[in-house]
């Protein structure tokens, strides 16, 4: 049994001369649930495809279940213990939403007639309806009842609520976590929806410029991280080399916005030495930690 | 159940070569024009033979939406690929079946044609009309893999363009280069084919044979490369 259902090490790719990812480190426990995020271009597809046997990696390597991807074979058999939603959601527009299904199912020999008669009547799927009929709300859900029916031991989903409205948005998270939870199934996602990966999440990456510059439990990382707003009395106080710990600094007239991701009590020491400073600690949420590590900010200090 | 997936991904395609063949074979019978050597059947029926496979090749693994894929976009390919399958069962399965598909059309029309026109069977000995097939049946499987490798890395209505340009291109070629005739592969479905010389041409066809295995092969390379 391997503690990890994905482990992805100095992962490399570019497109031209255009690099993709740059020494992607990244390892999913086992049975957790797993946000991907980062912004557009980041390199999130890009690993979607690498693990799935789509894309081939310039460099390091892919594991799945212990499984090096980068062996076709061995791909081949961690496909068959993967449940995948693409990017886009298209399925075979000619077919119909019944025979979609039959199609699907040979290929898995544990595939679950009861999660498929549950979720056709839970995401209220038409059976005899065309795929090409069907909006991307609905395809998002077809897959999702495939990727699910088929014993998936692990979900790769690719922005897997893009399309859907609020109330259908919630009903798949809300089964995402019952499936988790009653299958014991690795869910892996990416999404640039914040709210909706600190609502389901257990561990986080955020990955920019192809590389993961934050990794973790999500309950960890809130743990960890703090706002620190600090007034200066004096302008010039402010210290040349902050203490290790502070990720960012931010400043505007005399009030810092320091984002610390650890050492807070060494980081305080500092601040309490700047001559009549004072300051609040505060609370961060995912999207603050999101927005401060993939932004570029020209008031940024550190 | 990718047999499946190829049946209903093709069976409208179908629906052209045969309105074509049909349409041919009743105009040929209507004029009294359907007996060997009348020259517009003889000439019209190759052409056919060149649509079929054109049409029926599924190409490659990505052809589920072929309109998008000079976009990048692979359509339901990324499902597709997601499947415990290999590429070369995907690449393999859809090529059986283009080729069972043209094969078994083919077998068919020249039995529709034998049974209901007269003339046909009194003009054309039987062993000459399964020459005949065999050898239209070599030639498809050429056009067959040409379309297939074509369909790797192009859209739908550019293959057909790149198909019929590198046919007329060979076949300049061959004219142009003076190929002895047993060898000339244009010439075993038209004018030297067995309905007329009454030999099978067994030099065309291994090479047609031939052609398409490289092809085909060509075709296959390029699928386990991709990305997608």
């Amino acid at each position: 049994m391997n503690d990890f259902a994905i482990e992805v090490s100095g992962l490399k790719k570019s497109y031209r001369n255009q690099r993709a990812l740059n020494h992607l480190d990244l390892r999913v426990p086992a049975g957790s649930i797993f946000g991907f995020l980062g912004r557009n271009g980041a390199g999130k597809t890009t690993t979607i495809k690498i693990l799935m046997g789509m894309l081939r990696a310039d460099g390091g390597t892919a594991r799945i279940f212990g499984m090096d991807i980068g062996d076709p074979r061995l791909c081949m058999e961690a496909r068959s213990r993967i449940g995948f939603v693409t990017e886009d959601k298209d399925l075979f527009p000619y077919m119909t939403v019944e025979q979609m299904i039959r199609f699907t199912r040979p290929f898995f020999p544990r595939w679950r007639d009861d999660l498929e008669s549950r979720y056709l009547k839970i995401f209220d799927l038409p059976p005899k309806r065309k795929i090409s009929d069907l909006s991307k709300g609905m395809r998002s859900k077809l897959m999702l009842l495939i990727a699910v029916c088929h014993g998936a031991e692990l979900l790769i989903l690719d922005e897997p609520t893009d399309g859907l409205d609020p109330a259908a948005t919630e009903e798949v998270l809300r089964e995402l976590v019952a499936i988790a939870a009653s299958q014991q199934t690795t869910i892996f996602f990416s999404s640039h929806q914040l709210t909706e990966v600190e609502q389901i999440a257990d561990s986080i990456c955020i990955v920019d410029k192809g590389r993961a510059i934050v990794t973790g439990v999500l309950d960890d990382l809130k743990a960890r991280y703090q706002r620190l707003q600090v007034v200066l009395e004096n302008e010039s106080a402010v210290p040349a080399r902050w203490v290790e710990g502070v990720d960012h600094v931010r400043r505007e007239g005399r009030t810092l916005s320091i984002l610390a991701s650890g050492n807070i009590s060494a980081i305080v020491g500092q601040i309490e030495s700047l001559p009549g400073a004072t300051f609040e600690r505060f609370p961060v949420g995912l999207k603050e930690i999101f927005l401060e590590n993939v932004r570029s900010d020209e008031n940024a200090l550190v | 159940m990718l047999w499946y997936k190829a049946w209903l991904e093709t069976r409208w395609r179908m629906l052209m070569p045969l309105a074509l063949v049909l349409f041919v074979l009743f105009t040929g019978h209507n004029k009294g024009q359907l007996v060997q050597g009348q020259k517009s059947v003889q000439n019209a029926l190759p052409f056919f033979w060149i649509v079929l496979p054109l049409v029926i090749a599924g190409g490659g693994i990505n052809t589920e939406a072929p309109f998008r894929v000079l976009k990048g976009l692979n359509g339901s390919t990324g499902f597709t690929l997601s499947l415990p399958v290999s590429r070369f069962r995907l690449f393999a399965a859809r090529v059986v079946f283009g080729m069972t598909a043209t094969a078994g059309f083919l077998i068919a029309a020249c039995c529709f044609a034998w049974i209901a026109f007269p003339e046909v069977s009194a003009s054309i000995a039987w062993n000459d009309g399964l020459r005949y097939a065999a050898t239209v049946l070599a030639s498809s499987f050429a056009i067959f893999g040409l379309a297939t490798l074509f369909a790797t890395f192009l859209d739908q209505q550019l293959r057909v363009l790149a198909c019929m340009g590198s046919i007329f291109f060979m076949r300049w070629l061959f004219a142009w280069t003076n190929v002895p005739e047993a060898f000339d592969i244009f010439r075993m479905s038209g004018e030297a084919s067995p309905l007329i010389t009454h030999v099978f041409p067994w030099a065309s066809v291994l090479l047609c044979f031939g052609f398409g295995v490289l092809f085909l092969l060509g075709a296959l390379k390029i699928i386990q490369q991709k990305a997608y």
